[in-house]
């Protein structure tokens, strides 16, 4: 090997000598989409009125004049729907990377490890089996049920993922991700049992779940889970220094004095409770968690301490994407969103994993 | 110092190591031989904390190291393993890089910077800086593996009035050429004159011959000689624990001994191959 060749650094990698010009270059990227998903729509509203109608809230006034429509657009409508669509875009992501790092596997994926299935399964089954339950329970409690649903069926697949994984109190991180796949499949199968007994409304709210769909957001859910996407978002990006540390193995991590199991142990709470509330707010919204990290990696390199911002700030701008082509591509109605990410995802991944040799490792 | 004391170590009622009892002493290389399976790696993954022991104790200058929180322990002491399969692709001065990370909170001042880049002139790995560390050849690998663990020790000053430091090597030179085997055993003698104790496991007796202040010979679990080089080499002995015919000779320029192994005939009444094939014909 030509040593003198080797020591320029190729193709994107030169780029990662000024990561923090790529990190505002995606942070405006952001912004732009932010922008773009709040005046598009059926209803189209300029970026001026976008203005006007936010500063009006706080007693500003801005030359842009709106509508009384307008108004309830932006904020009734699209304001709650695009904030839970970055927060569920960025905690896919990140729990992505994070699982990705912690399963030491570049293929972990929330979906792969079950977690999603599970709180799908949790939904599922309350739409079909439920109903009996909106008799009993009070008026102000019943919106709360379905997404409650969804993030126990999460939280009681990770746990069990998690028990199965820890033989005589060590984490075996290959026995979690195979119990992971097996769970996925049993949840999988029995959606698909609920699938097959359920008329025809209950199925159009099924496919809602499975294919996943940021329609429903209204800020009646927005608050209620805002802490469980707040706080992996926060807490994981702490972990970072551990998880790169903990690339080299488990026992390499644990000579450089990192606490390695406190690190599993953080890492599936936060995770397990990122997709749980992402779940039950908008369904499985499929490949954001596998292929978000692999692009930030081909951006910004593997460290962890740039990967999981990168991944919070792509995850959120390519939902939003995802959810513009949704809502305008079939108007009036509307595409599952998981069907757009895959649509995107998968061809873009396939093309990755064909053109980079970075992504596979090589 | 750090001590083994009266190690030993068994799993699913098999006992793989008994009442081993090490000094690895500042400023000397102390090298562990012994055949396949005589509990080497064993001994040092005890050392390095990776297992616990099922009885017996180990001392950092007398304190137990289970006493000791772990950063400050990994401060202290660094283990390069065998071999390091690294998924996603890091380059090869962020590889070195963590070997900082007892000593880094949020980001590398330029300190660091500064040990990194010397670490890896020191192991010849800087030219290989900005590359991928899996497109690297196993060998180009230990010596990056080197340089980490090189960093996570070092120390700027003579290290006179510094706590003293200890570098755990676990077959470092398994893949790597001849001129590089001696490179880095020669790193690792000048390292210990900087008031650091030094513990490798060789498989060629040769190099542990040349290079070892002290030498541990480990058979079927147990320590059966430990000693100066010159003392612990005797040919009986190592016939015996390698099960291999050695002549011992001395170095024609180095003076230390040197060991040549004498191999059994290629056909004789034992050899499996010859007995299976007359035994289908």
């Amino acid at each position: 090997m030509n040593e003198l060749v080797a020591d320029k650094p190729q193709g994107l990698l030169k780029f990662r000598s000024r990561p923090e010009l790529i990190m505002a270059g995606l942070g405006m990227l952001l912004f732009a989409t932010i922008l773009l998903a709040i005046c598009s729509g059926a209803v189209s509203v300029t970026p001026g009125q976008v203005a006007s109608i936010l500063f009006s809230k706080l007693g500003i006034n801005l030359p842009w004049e709106y509508e009384m429509r307008d108004e309830l657009v932006v904020m009734s409508l699209r304001l709650p729907r695009i904030l839970l669509g970055l927060l569920v875009g960025a905690t896919l992501a990140l729990s992505g990377a994070a699982l990705q790092g912690l399963f030491r596997n570049p293929l972990a994926d929330p979906a792969l490890v079950g977690v999603s299935s599970g709180a799908a399964l949790g939904a599922v089954s309350f739409i079909v089996a439920g109903g009996a339950l909106l008799g009993v329970v009070p008026d102000g409690i019943q919106p709360f049920l379905l997404p409650l649903a969804a993030f126990g069926g999460g939280l009681i697949v990770a746990m069990l993922v998690y028990r199965i994984g820890v033989v005589d109190g060590q984490t075996q991180v290959a026995t979690m991700l195979l119990a992971g796949i097996a769970i996925n499949s049993i949840c999988t199968a029995l959606i698909g049992m609920f699938i097959f007994n359920s008329d025809d409304q209950q199925l159009r709210d099924l496919t809602f779940w499975t294919m996943g769909s940021l329609a429903r957001n209204t800020w009646a859910i927005f608050f209620p889970v805002l802490p469980f996407l707040l706080i992996p978002c926060i807490g994981l990006p702490f972990l970072a220094r551990a998880m790169n540390a903990y690339v080299l193995g488990e026992n390499e991590a644990g000579h450089l004095g990192f606490n390695v199991e406190q690190l599993k142990k953080l890492t599936i709470i936060l995770t397990s409770m990122a997709i749980g509330s992402a779940v039950a707010v908008s369904g499985i919204i499929a490949f954001v968690g596998l292929v978000v990290p692999h692009l930030a990696r081909l951006l910004l390199g593997s460290d962890h301490r740039r990967l999981l911002p990168s991944s919070i700030l792509l995850g959120s701008t390519l939902i939003l994407v995802a959810d513009i082509i949704s809502r305008t591509a079939v108007v009036p109605a509307e595409l599952p969103i998981g069907v757009v990410t895959s649509c995107i995802g998968g061809p873009f991944f396939l093309w990755l994993l064909i053109n980079k040799r970075t992504l596979r490792g090589e | 110092m750090l001590s083994a004391v009266d190690l030993s170590f068994q799993i699913n009622n098999k006992q793989l190591l008994q009442d081993a009892s090490l000094d690895v002493k500042p400023g000397e290389v102390t090298v562990i031989l012994g055949p396949n399976g005589a509990g080497k790696s064993t001994f040092m993954k005890l050392l390095c904390g990776d297992l616990l022991s099922s009885s017996g104790f180990i001392t950092l200058d007398g304190n137990s190291t289970q006493s000791l929180d772990r950063r400050s322990m990994a401060q202290r002491r660094a283990m390069m393993p065998q071999s390091s399969n690294v998924v996603f692709p890091f380059s090869v001065y962020e590889i070195v890089m963590m070997g900082r990370s007892p000593y880094v909170s949020g980001s590398e001042t330029l300190h660091d910077q500064r040990i990194v880049k010397t670490a890896m002139q020191c192991t010849g790995v800087s030219g290989l800086a900005a590359r991928n560390y899996n497109t690297l050849s196993g060998g180009e690998q230990q010596r990056v593996q080197l340089a980490r663990v090189l960093t996570q020790i070092w120390s700027d000053g003579n290290g006179v009035d510094e706590a003293a430091r200890y570098l755990l090597l676990d077959e470092p030179v398994a893949s790597m050429d001849l001129a590089h085997q001696h490179e880095t055993l020669r790193i690792a003698k000048q390292f210990a004159q900087r008031n650091a104790g030094v513990l490798v496991i060789l498989h060629d007796i040769n190099l542990a011959a040349m290079y070892a202040d002290r030498i541990a010979i480990f058979q079927s679990g147990k320590i059966v000689r430990q000693g100066k080089p010159n003392d612990v080499f005797d040919q009986e002995l190592i016939s015996k624990v390698f099960g291999i015919e050695v002549l011992l000779s001395e170095h024609p320029t180095l003076g230390c001994p040197l060991m040549v192994s004498l191999p059994r005939p290629i056909s004789d009444s034992t050899n499996q191959i010859d007995n299976y094939q007359a035994g289908v014909a």
